[in-house]
């Protein structure tokens, strides 16, 4: 089972209950330069074994010591790994900026390997070379894509006679019409608190960003701010949403994993969620399909937006004791049959045009948002600092319980922001 | 373990009758001092320098930046926040756990039949991994939970709400460790002699007045005891907030003990978190010093 | 007072009452453990087919043999050295007032009162120096000295209430102070033994934190950090982290059942002074 959280660059964003799970053997300490023998720690569990197994078959002889834990537990310990010099030589790096293993953080005091004169490093398309690159070097190689949005349960909609909307009203009497029918619209499980931005993302790409593509150079610019900005229209659909009736009793109390029951078992019309949620969902409802939409936030659905942005990739340690052997897994993620199978397992869009990958057929509309450029990178990838996130995430929630007001929670993040790196 | 310890000082009365003419040699102490020096000394003593400084974790360069850290935690509110929490935990774990404690106390030291069954019973989850009952009540408290289950129309969104949050994790440690209490209680009771009962009983005393007049006295070394490990144990409370919880929702649960997590691990501001580690020592050296002083003060009225 | 009168009866089932209310959770942690995953009716419900599969499920996906290997490896072996040192060090510290012993003391008691946080990472990097990361020794060092603190002030505080006549005794027939230690302070110190063994051993085996630090990015694992990560990993199938949690909690529960008077004592212990 993939927790594909970390799909999201998301801090800790605390999922609680995740910690090391450690499937390979030991990552550290004995294995010399032998350019036999590589060692890795990878958030991606479930689909980074297939990726090893891979890459060992197509090079005999070598062996991959490679660890799987969440995120925040791999954060932690990339950190202390980093700085003791004990890091293995491949490990997750996250896009941009914004958390403890994102790209700028880790690249800044130089513990990772430039990549740039990689063969596909110049290929990679230009909003994703800004989340790969740290003062002109490539460090990330970004395999995969991901999209947030509505994502339906079919069968559970079919059931239910209604139609999933397309505009922001129909939205809103959707909501009031699956509530009424004891279905509601919507699974949330903010328990988790990195679940509460999904759909503030997928609001905001098009309430924000569609009125002002550069609303992030200004931030940074200092020309603008949260508190007073698109964002608190965003903020207040958010909470629109929550009022008609959009998603299940008690959000704050579900966690991740018990929205997706809710939403594969059809207890739930669906789920606002990331294109990753799909192979979840079917997990748990084999024989479900499941479609994702851009999530409606005006009545004007051609100036919809997506957030869609690179999820982690890998980075090579400066130190590695194998560099050789780190860089040629490295073109294998990168080429054509390891992206391929890197995203088929994650249900995740590959970053290279050619890497023919067989998309779910339920993110045909992500797909077409991407190639026609209209999507927005997660609002987060270029923030200075993890802890704007951090206090958009446990803001949310405080908002969802009445301890703080959407306005105070803005005003925060910009205090947050000004604070810079 | 710490929160086990202080108990003895309770029989720890230096008797030094007379001078010994062989005193035991000094090199005893070596090994256990070298060991600790090792694990807990130097290192701590490292950590609090790393509090006076900006370091991120992960960065060599590392700028020395005074008390800066610490004016910072009297504006975070989050930080203030948690400092209010981790009282207010440690408060209600140390008086419900204490009173229910006694009172099952009192029950199993009756002639019900059941007794020693219950006493091992009540007692058993003391000894189960913390993280483990964590996990297990986590589920029990969700919305489709167990405990919803049998409430039914009462049942509530347990840890989602934040005026509920704070108890759950209150209830789950007082589940926990409430036999504990109860068997340093059972101890103390059962060390008063029966003739004192009997001899209160036969003058006609009502079992309440019996008890306050007359086992509440011979009870302060065990409530001592009891409310020593419950403070000290509820200030440092880690494991549970952190698998039930997480601190939130929102900062709602988050202790001093989570805060400085987050802040090291989420955050980078290991700078910081150390800061507040070195606030959180400050509080239990407070609380221990209190207590002590509580403690040599009852100890000399008793002798 | 020791008739059973009609007021007992309804102490009895009072009591009873508060011991269902307590053994709850674990009657719903069995039901949910053998109960089938596509059996989704109420947790409170018997299971009607109950199933050994999330056993076997967890056990093998969870990697618990290793696991409670190594919890018993690190919790014997730093349990042995703690109580070794620590009682060879409290003698001295309980029988000299020489200015030297009390400041030792009071040195050792501060460790009562250090929050590990303060210096997990610091210790870190010396552990990586030492090469001992993903070691479980480096876990055995740890609790070795951690647990000093704690288990001298147990030892400190029985052995002040005990006579010294017999070790007075032994000296003047010349035996040597380590002889006098193991023959005549050894033995007395065996009710305290039991509580500093029970004490120590539980806070060594259950804590969670160190070892998922220390063995972190290595196959080492101790039990808690195994139950962790597996339900950071099955994070959507309680019945399968039920069974983990139950086959965690297990070997703790049949040592408990065993020994029940030794350490409900041990726990007490100090009371009885």
């Amino acid at each position: 089972m993939t927790i594909m959280k970390k799909s999201i660059p998301v801090g800790l964003a605390a999922v609680l209950l995740t910690a090391a799970c450690s499937s390979g053997t030991n990552a550290n300490s004995d294995s010399g330069g032998d350019n036999k023998t590589l060692t890795l720690a990878s958030v991606d569990q479930g689909s980074i074994e297939d990726v090893v197994k891979a890459f060992e078959a197509a090079n005999p002889g070598v062996k991959v010591n490679f660890t799987t834990s969440g995120a925040d537990q791999y954060q932690a310990q990339i950190r202390t790994q980093l700085s003791s010099g004990t890091a293995p030589d491949v490990m997750t790096v996250w896009p941009g900026n914004g958390n403890p293993g994102a790209t700028y953080v880790l690249a800044k005091p130089g513990y990772l390997l430039d990549l740039s004169d990689q063969p596909w490093a110049a290929k990679l398309p230009d909003s994703f070379k800004s989340v790969a690159q740290y003062d002109g070097k490539t460090y990330n190689a970004l395999f995969g894509l991901n999209g947030i949005g509505a994502v339906y349960n079919d069968d559970a909609l079919a059931k239910s006679g209604l139609k999933a909307p397309t505009t922001w009203s129909q939205l809103l009497t959707f909501c009031r019409d699956a509530a009424a029918k004891g279905t509601p619209a919507y699974a949330l499980g903010i328990q988790d608190n990195w679940v509460t931005q999904l759909v503030l993302y997928g609001l905001a790409a098009t309430v924000v960003f569609g009125q002002d593509r550069d609303f992030n150079t200004k931030l940074a610019g200092g020309q603008a701010t949260f508190a007073g900005s698109a964002w608190t229209q965003a903020m207040a659909k958010y909470q629109d949403m929550s009022k008609a009736g959009c998603f299940q009793e008690n959000p704050l109390g579900t966690s991740y994993e018990a929205s997706q029951t809710l939403a594969a078992t059809g207890r739930t019309l669906g789920i606002v969620q990331g294109n990753w949620i799909i192979s979840l969902l079917k997990g748990k409802n084999p024989s479900g399909k499941f479609t994702m939409t851009a999530l409606p936030a005006t009545d004007d659905p051609a100036t919809f937006l997506m957030p869609a942005a690179a999820g982690a990739g890998y980075g090579v340690n400066a130190k590695a004791k194998n560099k050789e052997l780190a860089l040629e897994f490295i073109t294998f993620v990168m080429s054509p049959a390891g992206m391929k199978l890197f995203n088929e397992k994650q249900g995740s869009l590959p970053t290279l045009p050619d890497a023919g990958t067989t998309v779910d057929p339920g993110l045909t509309e992500l797909t077409t948002f991407v190639r026609e450029n209209r999507t927005v990178p997660f609002m987060d990838q270029l923030w200075p600092n993890a802890k704007v996130q951090q206090t958009m995430l446990s803001g949310l929630q405080e908002v969802f319980s009445n301890q703080a007001t959407a306005d105070a929670v803005l005003k925060d993040m910009d205090a947050e922001y000004k604070k810079g790196e | 373990m710490k929160r086990f310890s202080q108990w003895v000082l309770v029989t720890s009365v230096p008797k030094v009758r007379r001078r010994s003419r062989v005193t035991p040699p000094w090199w005893f102490t070596l090994p256990a001092l070298l060991l600790f020096a090792f694990v807990v000394l130097v290192p701590s003593a490292r950590g609090v320098y790393y509090a006076f400084t900006d370091w991120d974790g992960l960065d060599p360069e590392l700028a020395f930046v005074g008390l800066r850290n610490f004016t910072d935690m009297l504006n975070d509110g989050d930080a203030l926040q948690a400092v209010w929490h981790t009282l207010l935990i440690a408060v209600a774990i140390t008086v419900i756990q204490n009173g229910i404690g006694l009172l099952l106390a009192l029950g199993v030291n009756s002639t019900i039949k059941t007794r020693n069954f219950l006493r091992v019973l009540l007692f058993a989850p003391a000894v189960v991994t913390p993280i483990v009952t964590a996990y297990l009540w986590r589920n029990l408290l969700g919305p489709d939970g167990a405990v919803n289950a049998v409430l039914g129309p009462w049942g509530r969104d347990w840890l989602g709400d934040p005026d509920l949050a704070l108890w759950m994790v209150v209830l789950v440690v007082v589940w926990q460790f409430a036999g504990y209490s109860m068997v340093i209680f059972l101890a103390g009771l059962q060390s008063i002699p029966r003739e004192i009962y009997e001899a209160a009983a036969i003058d006609g005393t009502g079992p309440v007045r019996r008890f306050w007049s007359i086992v509440r006295p011979l009870l302060a070394p065990a409530i001592t005891i009891n409310l020593m490990l419950s403070i000290i144990g509820g200030i440092k409370l880690f494991d549970q907030v952190y698998a039930l919880t997480g601190g939130g929702p929102g900062h709602a649960t988050d202790t001093i003990s989570t805060l400085i997590y987050k802040d090291a691990f989420t955050l980078g501001e290991f700078g910081y978190s150390i800061a507040l580690a070195v606030v959180l020592t400050v509080i239990v050296a407070i609380v221990s010093a209190g207590q002590f002083a509580v403690l040599s003060r009852n100890e000399r009225a008793a002798s | 007072m020791n008739r059973y009168t009609k007021r007992t009866f309804v102490l009895e089932m009072v009591m009873i009452a508060v011991g269902i209310v307590f053994a709850f959770p674990v009657y719903v942690l069995v039901n949910l453990a053998i109960r089938p995953p596509s059996d989704t009716s109420s947790p409170i419900v018997p299971t009607t087919s109950p199933t050994f599969g999330n056993f076997t499920g967890a056990w093998r996906e969870a990697g618990l043999g290793g696991a409670l290997i190594n919890s018993v490896l690190v919790t014997t072996v730093s349990v042995l050295i703690v109580l070794a040192v620590s009682a060879l060090a409290a003698y001295p510290l309980a029988r000299s007032t020489a200015h030297w012993s009390r400041g030792t003391f009071l040195l050792i008691m501060l460790g009562l009162i250090l929050p590990f946080q303060l210096a997990s990472l610091p210790l870190y990097q010396t552990v990586r120096d030492l090469g001992l990361l993903g070691s479980v020794w480096s876990l055995v060092l740890f609790y070795a000295g951690l647990q000093v603190p704690f288990t001298t002030f147990l030892y400190v505080g029985f052995l002040r209430a005990l006579p010294r006549d017999f070790e007075e005794a032994a000296s003047i027939d010349g035996a040597s102070p380590l002889a006098t230690f193991r023959h005549i302070v050894l033995p007395m110190l065996k009710p305290v033994t039991v509580t500093a063994l029970v004490l120590n051993a539980v806070a060594v085996w259950n804590d969670f934190f160190t070892p998922l630090l220390y063995l972190s990015g290595s196959d080492q694992q101790t039990v808690p950090v195994a139950v962790a990560g597996f339900v950071g990993q099955f994070v959507s199938d309680w019945n399968l982290i039920f069974a983990a949690l139950l086959i965690s909690i297990v070997p703790v529960l049949a040592v408990y059942l065993a020994l029940q008077r030794s350490i409900i004592n041990g726990f007490a212990g100090g009371l009885k002074g």
